[in-house]
């Protein structure tokens, strides 16, 4: 009956309810920022796709499963890494970020596949789904998102569909087109910028990450969270993450980091 | 004489004494005082817990007083004082004041605040001086304060005063001038006075405004003082609500407690005049009489008397039972009580050292140690300890005393492991309440104490007061021994209606629940308000016990009894039988048919029996007797098919053997019917043979010899009659377009995909075992015979070619054109139910049919050869046919001079030879052996369609005379055998022995079994030698109560011929088949047949539900019937719970058409934050758990939606060290309130906490799923399937592909439409794995079904209005906008959007059918308009897996709120989708404007000027819009080919 929340607590517990408040709001010490490059140690086995709507127009360009894309130098493509941040919690933002504009990002439907396959998107940013397709109908269903509500449009050529979020999603979402079967792409939203997706050379970076030890969560499409990952001297847990201590004013770089196939479930 | 005088007056006074003792100590007092004691001890020990909570805040408020009191004031306060002051002395034009005091004494606060500042963290006993200088400082501060507040207070008061003088003057005025008037005063007079009076109302005037003023600055000064003092004045508060509290916990404590005044009125006599809050309750119900041997009188339930909590609730809830009754199995428990980490100081207290206390006394006996209070977050309650619990001991240690237990917790050490307390918890009868309070007793339960009382339900004698009057019925021996010890109980014949124990309290429920669906789980009695008697009806029903026992519920048309169990008219075998006769005219032929097919079509019936009746009297008059065409047989045949005045409702159980020779052959046959759980484990089929547990003892040796020499006899007679009386059966060809050959591999996912698993169990499908049909794993071994393929083809292709009342439906099993993932076929054309059968028949099974002839005329031996002439002699002989010469009829046969007086049976024997006396004989045996079991009750057999049913009705059964109950020597059985005798038919090694063990398993009662029961034979019966629930039968048969008798009826029906055998013919004996019943379900059929009293009480009572309701309960028998549920969700699964504030995240903000908003009301919103006694809040949602795509199984997830398991949450927890809260995600079926705010269906999945033992939420239910279980199964399994060709496949999706969940089907499609449909189910979706079949109901279990799911869902029906419909309502959409449909079309053949998906009368999209939706064009017969409104506006907030998108998205910001192009269609968004809703609601008519009729008719005239838009005139244009889109139509088609 008392002492649950602030405003009942009594004489006594309010000093504590204010400590509680200026820990929250405290000046982080300072930032740094985290970057590596994933290696993957096996082949990409991205097949061909099966095409089995709109074949005419969808044939035009070869579409491959990119679930597991390995690019230059054995990088590997499409790996998020993004800070854990527990259910409630805030993170401050860099004053870098803050002042970025916010733009929408894109994503769009594009000879029969999503460009990008995978993105992220802090909340401040909208996203802008897109169809340039000309002639073709394509729709976007994120019925898998969970903290945000779920959606499922028909994206047509002339308009795009803006879609602004608010929360954090737990995880990345994959977004799928039930025309075309074979169209995913995966969609981490978050709302804080320290996330990233691993580039055509399996590189990330992240800038301007608060000082000190922070969590990171690794995951990919082919398996989710990626476990048994080495990160110079610790590994990933069961939902892949990992604690890391980001130096002040510095960057902390992971260097290769090697991928096995039994990692991402193949 | 003085002496008799005075012994006699001594006498009669101590006899009246002792009468007036004997009254006044009456058992139900002790019982009322116990009950308030306990009252009492709970409140005070919530009181104490209370006040134990509250003790350190009491302790500590003068301290935080001190505090508040010694804090600064505020300068902008005082300033603001000051300047009020100010402000109202200028308005009164006095002198400015001076404030100096007062700022020397805020000075003063000042400093004295200032020096605790600085003395910063010194002790707290160093600050007390200086709190209380500044105390002093303040108070001052505030004096000075207070004296301004005075001043304005006085001034304030005395213009009041002052107003009431002036009042007093005015009215003395007014008055003066009344009197000047009416003594006709000169007019200056009266000037005089009315100035007078005009004067006061001036100065009032002043006065009021004056005071105004005075007031407003007086509680201006004040609101500051009080601002100063807000610290304090919370704090006051805060004490005043927890004091009061108390007191009124005090109060009650107080009420419950008797005093010296409660004690003086109980004493005798007094306590006639004054009841001292001791009395007898008394509920009288005049209406709901009880039956006094032929005299109906009201009912007086005292029971209340002594039960005085029964109906008590938590204060605040509607149902919670105050006083929870907790079963016996959970009433003891061990719990671990850890030791405080440092060892509690000299003088601690258990309060101190654990959070609790222990009571001086016990709740009901003072004796016990009971934990008065436990404190919450202490180590009692770590432990799990509750007030009330009594602690029976400590470790191993007895606990004696309070003081004794709480030195032994006081001595523990930590370090060492937890003690165990020995708890038990919860109390006894009669002190706990009613444990369905929703159900019964309080006001807003359908069964309200007030109206109905107790006994109308539990029976026994309401009006007694002593536990031995009121006929108490323990529940087990054990019980019993202990109600007569303790309470003098005593078996009391002389009340006939004896309490039902507990075990069958259910029965009663029958008196007024006439129907099953009203006694089934609803959506506001979630949990199952009869689950006993509810399974014991359907058991009846499955079993199909109505064959030979009646239960009729009527007493006549329209007036229901009790439940109606009864067979329907057999009119459509009659039909079947009739065919028969050669000479029936094509039309009697036509007729007849049709009537097999559909025996409620009366028309029919009613003209077959008119054309029938009619020869019938040709052949009666012997001047026309030449014209008749028909038999006699055919003529009385034909009288069956007369009306019946109120038909029974239920099909025979057991499948038609009118065609049985084409199904099966001899040797399977007749192991089946020697044995049919030896095939088939799990049959319903009784056992009819071998049946000899009561035929062991020496003595019967002759009476065995007898059935074991007779009873094969009667088999083989059986099996052949059965398969030479069979009908030939055409057998169906296979089609011709196909051209591949049966696959069984094809056919086993077939079996598992087309729906089989809904109904029938297989051992290679281990996840799925349902019943409604047999198990199908040893077919191999029933059809391994010429012919049986074949007939298993027909039976799959058709079912209700070979038995038209069969419930398998039609599968639609038409050959299949294999496609390839673009949907194009391939050329291969496939047989599913060639596939079927192949599969069916190569499941491997080593069953034989073991030690049985090898066909239907292998030679007898000479013994079988006597043994049937001995059959066939004990039957034929009789009164009229006298010994030998039945025996000379058997051997020689019946004159034929004899044969029309001869009964049908006989008949077989005229004409007997040499050659056919042994079938004849078979052949009459058999006959009458059917007749003696009754075979029909069960099964079609051809000649037998006059039978009636050889059983008892059963309609009154649970009133039955007792004396009229044959025991016979039943009690010298079990007392001589024990209650699991062995069957010597086991002991006699049958050669099929080898597999019996397997097949007896299920059918009979294991004789292993009798081994170990055979210490109770010792010649006597007790029921103590006998676990609980047998003992309470075995006691029932002791005092021949019927429960007894039934209860070993239906375990050995044929041990009540126990000695009775010996002087009765073997064809009298009795012939009750055992049913493979386990022991709870032989306890429901009990339940059920117990409860048929035909003893409905006063109309009003008897269950009469309103017209929807009454759709679901009849809607629920059609369901039932046809088993919908196998394939179907009919209701998902209904989560209640209870959960703190802050559990859940706030909910998405969602932007959707205004239309699809959840309309909650402000009270049910507000119901939704209602926070219960502990502090929780409450929420009901329907939903289904996500289930993984591999194992179709719901999962946990942790706060990050992670799935997790128990394992690894164990683990975790382990590592930690501190809870992880988990969670089942739910998806949302209908939109659901929590804590105040809507969540939406479609938008989100709930995350729910979840419980951590058993499936469900933390604090609450899951109310179980009804229906879907096939397609739950089959879900992993499609996905799987589907990935195989295509590995993109959207698992969510696979929902789409199976058995719609039907739980907003009344919604959803229109009456008619779903009415059709059900008769004649077509295919919708192109993408689902099985179709619809066809079940060949009857209208009127169609027209059931409808309007169930109208009802279920609240829709209207049985009619529904669609304006979009009405012949207005085109033609007035035409005068608002031009070509209203065209533009819709122009959306729905855009590539976009609808035709992507979706096919549009003949045109079809590309692509594979897994993403496809039904076609279009049929949209207008089948769907409502606002649910397809709603549909189109937004899929997934109807269905949450569907894959279609929302094509016309609303945004309230744009421009035409959202919608797609304005080229399309012309509006907004809102009115683009109402497009679309009114072209597809009017497509016939649009379609029709198309293709214009009269250019198909020669000369036809030009249609009229001004005719509506979309008739003919539009199709003249060639060149519109609408017909260029036609051409697009077309145009994609050819793309397709």
């Amino acid at each position: 009956m008392f002492g649950k929340n602030c405003t009942l607590a009594t004489w006594a517990a309010a000093g504590a309810c204010g400590v509680m408040l200026a820990a929250a709001s405290a000046e982080a010490a300072g930032w740094g920022s985290l970057k590596g490059r994933f290696v993957y140690e096996g082949q990409d086995e991205g097949g061909d796709v099966k095409v089995t709507k709109d074949v005419e127009f969808c044939s035009k360009t070869p579409l491959a499963d990119e679930t597991v894309e390995v690019g230059d130098g054995s990088g590997l493509r499409n790996l998020f890494v993004y800070l854990y941040v527990k259910r409630g919690a805030k993170v401050e933002v860099h004053p870098d970020y803050a002042a970025a504009e916010a733009t929408p990002l894109t994503l769009d439907n594009k000879a029969c596949r999503f460009e990008p396959h995978a993105m992220t998107l802090w909340t401040k940013h909208p996203l802008e789904i897109r169809n340039s397709d000309g002639g073709v109908g394509h729709n976007t269903n994120a019925q898998k998102l969970v903290a945000n509500p779920k959606f499922n449009e028909q994206i047509s050529n002339d308009r795009p569909t803006v879609k602004k979020f608010e929360k954090s999603e737990p995880l990345p979402t994959e977004v799928a087109c039930n025309v075309h079967p074979w169209m995913t792409a995966i969609l981490l939203i978050r709302d804080n910028p320290y996330m990233a997706v691993s580039g055509a050379d399996g590189s990330f970076e992240i800038k301007n990450v608060p000082a000190g030890k922070q969590e990171f969560v690794l995951w990919h499409e082919a398996k989710g969270f990626v476990r048994d990952v080495k990160l110079k001297t610790s590994a990933t847990d069961r939902k892949g993450q990992v604690e890391l201590t980001i130096p002040e004013g510095g960057v902390l770089d992971l260097g290769d980091i090697k991928v096995a196939p039994a990692m991402l479930g193949l | 004489m003085h002496v008799i005088f005075g012994v006699s007056t001594l006498v009669m006074a101590v006899a009246t004494l002792w009468l007036l003792a004997k009254d006044h100590n009456r058992e139900w007092k002790d019982w009322q005082l116990k009950d308030r004691k306990k009252d009492a001890w709970v409140i005070q020990a919530n009181r104490d817990a209370l006040a134990a909570q509250f003790a350190d805040r009491e302790k500590t408020y003068e301290a935080d007083l001190l505090v508040a009191e010694s804090q600064p004031i505020d300068a902008a306060l005082t300033a603001q004082f000051k300047e009020l002051v100010l402000a109202e002395r200028q308005r009164l034009g006095e002198k400015t004041p001076d404030f100096a005091r007062l700022d020397a004494r805020q000075g003063d606060l000042g400093a004295a605040v200032a020096e605790i500042a600085q003395a910063g963290d010194a002790a707290a006993a160093d600050l007390l001086p200086l709190r209380e200088a500044a105390r002093r400082a303040r108070g001052k501060v505030l004096g000075e304060m207070v004296r301004y507040v005075r001043e304005a207070s006085f001034r304030e008061k005395t213009l009041v005063d002052q107003k009431k003088i002036v009042n007093g003057y005015r009215t003395a005025a007014v008055s003066k001038k009344g009197l000047q008037i009416h003594d006709g005063a000169p007019q200056q007079a009266l000037d005089a006075t009315q100035q007078e009076i005009d004067g006061y109302d001036q100065q009032l005037g002043e006065l009021t405004a004056g005071i105004a003023g005075a007031k407003e600055f007086r509680t201006s000064l004040e609101g500051v003082v009080d601002k100063a003092n807000e610290g304090k004045a919370s704090l006051a508060k805060e004490l005043s609500s927890i004091q009061t509290e108390l007191a009124r916990l005090d109060e009650q404590v107080f009420k419950n407690t008797s005093n010296v005044g409660e004690w003086v009125t109980r004493w005798p006599v007094l306590n006639a005049l004054y009841d001292g809050n001791v009395r007898i309750e008394q509920n009288w119900l005049p209406d709901l009489t009880i039956n006094y041997n032929f005299s109906n009188v009201a009912r007086f339930d005292r029971c209340t008397t002594c039960h005085r909590a029964i109906s008590k609730t938590v204060p605040g809830a509607a149902d919670q039972p105050l006083y929870p009754a907790i079963p016996p199995e959970r009433r003891e428990m061990t719990l671990a009580l850890d030791a405080p980490a440092e060892p509690p100081p000299e003088g601690s207290t258990l309060l101190s050292a654990y959070g609790m206390e222990l009571s001086k006394r016990g709740i009901i006996e003072d004796g016990d140690v009971t934990v008065h209070y436990v404190l919450p977050e202490t180590l009692a309650a770590k432990a799990g300890l509750q007030s009330g619990d009594v602690i029976r001991r400590v470790g191993e240690a007895r606990a004696g005393n309070p003081a004794a237990v709480s030195q032994l917790l006081l001595e523990l050490r930590s370090g060492t492991k937890p003690v165990d307390l020995h708890v038990r918890r919860g109390l006894d009868q009669p002190f706990t309440t009613h444990p369905r309070l929703d159900l019964f007793l309080t006001d807003l339960s359908p069964h309200p104490q007030k109206v109905v009382g107790c006994t109308v339900c539990h029976d026994g004698q309401g009006s007694g007061t002593d536990f031995k009057w009121t006929s108490h019925t323990p529940d087990n021996a054990k019980q019993q021994s202990e109600w007569i010890r303790e309470y003098g109980w005593f078996d009391n014949h002389h009340w006939i209606f004896p309490m039902k124990p507990a075990r069958f309290v259910e029965s009663n429920c029958l008196k007024c629940h006439h129907q099953k669906g009203g006694l089934e789980p609803s959506e506001r009695f979630p949990e199952h308000p009869a689950p006993k008697v509810v399974e014991g009806w359907t058991l009846v029903e499955e079993y199909g016990c109505f064959g030979c026992h009646e239960v009729n519920g009527y007493a006549a048309p329209g007036q229901t009894v009790g439940p109606d169990v009864r067979l329907e008219p057999n009119f459509h075998e009659v039909a079947a039988q009739l065919l028969r006769d050669e000479n029936l005219t094509d039309r009697q032929r036509q007729l007849a048919r049709q009537l097999i097919a559909a025996p409620d079509r009366d028309d029919v019936r009613h003209e077959l029996l008119a054309s029938v009746e009619q020869d019938s009297q040709l052949a009666a008059n012997p001047e026309t007797q030449a014209e008749a065409l028909l038999s006699a047989k055919t003529h009385d045949l034909a009288s069956l098919l007369k009306d019946v005045e109120i038909p029974g409702r239920y099909r025979k159980a057991g499948p038609s053997l009118r065609h049985l020779a084409s199904k099966v052959d001899f040797p399977w046959l007749y192991n089946w019917i020697r044995r049919p759980a030896d095939f088939r484990p799990t049959t319903k089929m009784p056992q009819f043979f071998e049946q000899y547990h009561h035929l062991s003892e020496a003595e019967d040796a002759d009476q065995l010899h007898a059935s074991m020499q007779f009873e094969p006899i009667e088999i083989r007679a059986l099996s052949k009659f059965l398969l030479d009386a069979s009908v030939s059966f055409d057998k169906a060809a296979a089609p011709a377009e196909v051209t591949e050959q049966p696959s069984a591999e094809r056919g086993k996912w077939l079996f598992e995909s087309r729906g089989c698993l809904a109904c029938h169990a297989h051992e290679q499908f281990p996840g799925i075992a349902q019943n409604q049909g047999p198990e199908l794993s040893r077919l191999q071994a029933k059809f391994d015979h010429p012919g049986g393929r074949e007939w298993l083809y027909a039976w799959l292709k058709d079912p209700h070619r070979y038995s038209p009342r069969t419930k398998m439906p039609n599968l639609y099993l038409d050959p299949i054109a294999e496609k390839d993932a673009q949907g194009v076929p391939t050329g291969k054309v496939t047989d599913p139910a060639a596939d079927l059968a192949a599969f069916l028949l190569e499941v491997p099974t080593d069953w034989t049919e073991g030690d049985v002839p090898a066909n239907a005329s292998a030679p007898l031996s000479s013994e079988e050869e006597q043994a049937l002439a001995d059959l066939a002699l004990a039957w034929l002989a009789s009164d009229a046919i006298p010994r030998e010469r039945a025996q000379r009829y058997l051997q020689e046969g019946i004159p034929a001079r004899l044969e029309p007086r001869l009964k049908a049976d006989e008949k077989v024997l005229v004409g007997i030879t040499d050659e056919n006396r042994i079938d004849r004989q078979l052949e009459f045996v058999a006959r009458r052996t059917i007749g003696k079991y009754g075979c029909f009750g069960c099964h079609d057999i051809p000649g037998y369609e006059d039978a009636k049913p050889i059983g008892a009705a059963l309609a009154d059964w649970g009133r039955k005379e007792t004396s009229k109950i044959a025991f016979e020597n039943i009690q010298t059985f079990l007392s001589n055998h024990g209650i699991h005798p062995p069957n010597p038919a086991d002991a006699a090694g049958h050669a099929a022995a080898g597999h019996a063990a397997a097949g007896h398993a299920g059918g009979m009662v294991a004789s292993a079994a009798g081994a170990g029961d055979a210490a109770h034979a010792h010649g006597h019966l007790d029921p103590l030698d006998f676990d609980d629930d047998s003992s309470y039968f075995v006691q029932a048969i002791n005092s021949h109560a019927r429960d007894g008798f039934l209860w070993q009826k239906l375990r050995m029906p044929r041990s009540y011929d126990y000695k009775t055998t010996r002087n009765k013919s073997f064809n009298d004996r009795l012939r009750m088949p055992k049913f493979p019943f386990t022991d709870a379900q032989r306890e429901a059929v009990m339940t059920f047949v117990l409860g048929l009293v035909v003893e409905p009480p006063a109309d009003k009572f008897v269950y009469k539900p309103d017209p929807r309701q009454q759709a679901i309960v009849d809607g629920r028998e059609v369901l039932e019937k046809y088993n919908c549920s196998g394939c179907h969700a009919l209701k998902t699964e209904q989560w209640e719970f209870a959960f703190q504030d802050g559990t859940f995240d706030s909910a998405p903000q969602v932007e959707d058409y205004p239309f699809l908003t959840s309309r909650f009301t402000e009270k049910q919103v507000a119901d939704s934050l209602k926070v219960d006694g502990r502090g929780m809040l409450h929420a009901t949602v329907h939903g289904t758990p996500i289930v993984d795509e591999t194992t179709g199984q719901p999962y946990l997830v942790d706060e990050d939606r992670q799935p997790i398991t128990l394992e690894e949450l164990a683990e975790i927890e382990a590592e930690e060290g501190e809870t992880v809260p988990v969670f089942y995600p739910l998806t949302l079926w209908r939109d659901a309130l929590v804590a105040g705010e809507t969540r939406f269906r479609g938008v989100e999945e709930l995350l729910i906490p979840a419980a951590r033992e058993g499936y469900g939420p933390a604090n609450g239910t899951a109310h179980p799923a009804w229906g879907g279980d096939l397609s739950r199964y089959l879900f992993d399994k499609v996905v799987a399937r589907a990935r195989e060709v295509n590995p993109q496949v959207n698992a969510k999706e696979a929902w789409g592909w199976l058995p719609p969940p039907l739980m907003d089907e009344g919604e959803k499609v229109q009456t008619d439409w779903l009415h059709g449909f059900l008769m004649d189910p077509m295919p919708l979706r192109p993408a689902v794995v099985m179709r619809m079949p066809n079940f060949r109901m009857s209208s009127d279990d169609a027209a059931k079904l409808v309007n169930y799911f109208a009802a279920a869902s609240g829709a209207e029906f049985p009619y529904e209005y669609r304006p979009q419909q009405q012949p207005n309502y085109l033609a007035s959409l035409a005068a608002e906008r031009e070509k209203p449909l065209d533009e819709a079309m122009k959306i729905v053949v855009n590539g976009n959007y609808c035709v992507k998906c979706h096919g549009v009368a003949d045109f079809y999209p590309q692509g594979s059918e897994l993403a496809f939706g039904p076609n279009l064009a049929g949209v207008y017969r089948r769907l409502r308009p606002d649910y397809l409104r709603n549909w189109i506006a937004n899929p997934a907030r109807i269905l949450p897996y569907t894959g279609m998108p929302v094509n016309i998205p609303f945004r309230a910001a744009e421009a035409h709120l959202g919608g797609v192009s304005q080229e399309l269609f012309r509006g907004t968004s809102v009115e683009q989708v109402e497009g679309l809703v009114n072209l597809l609601m009017n497509f016939d008519a649009y379609a029709k404007g198309k293709a214009a009729v009269s250019s198909l008719v020669q000369g036809a005239a030009a249609p009229p000027a001004g005719a509506p838009a979309n008739q003919p005139a539009e199709a003249e244009e060639p060149k519109d819009e609408a017909a260029a889109a036609d051409e697009d139509l077309s145009g994609r088609q050819a793309t397709r080919q």
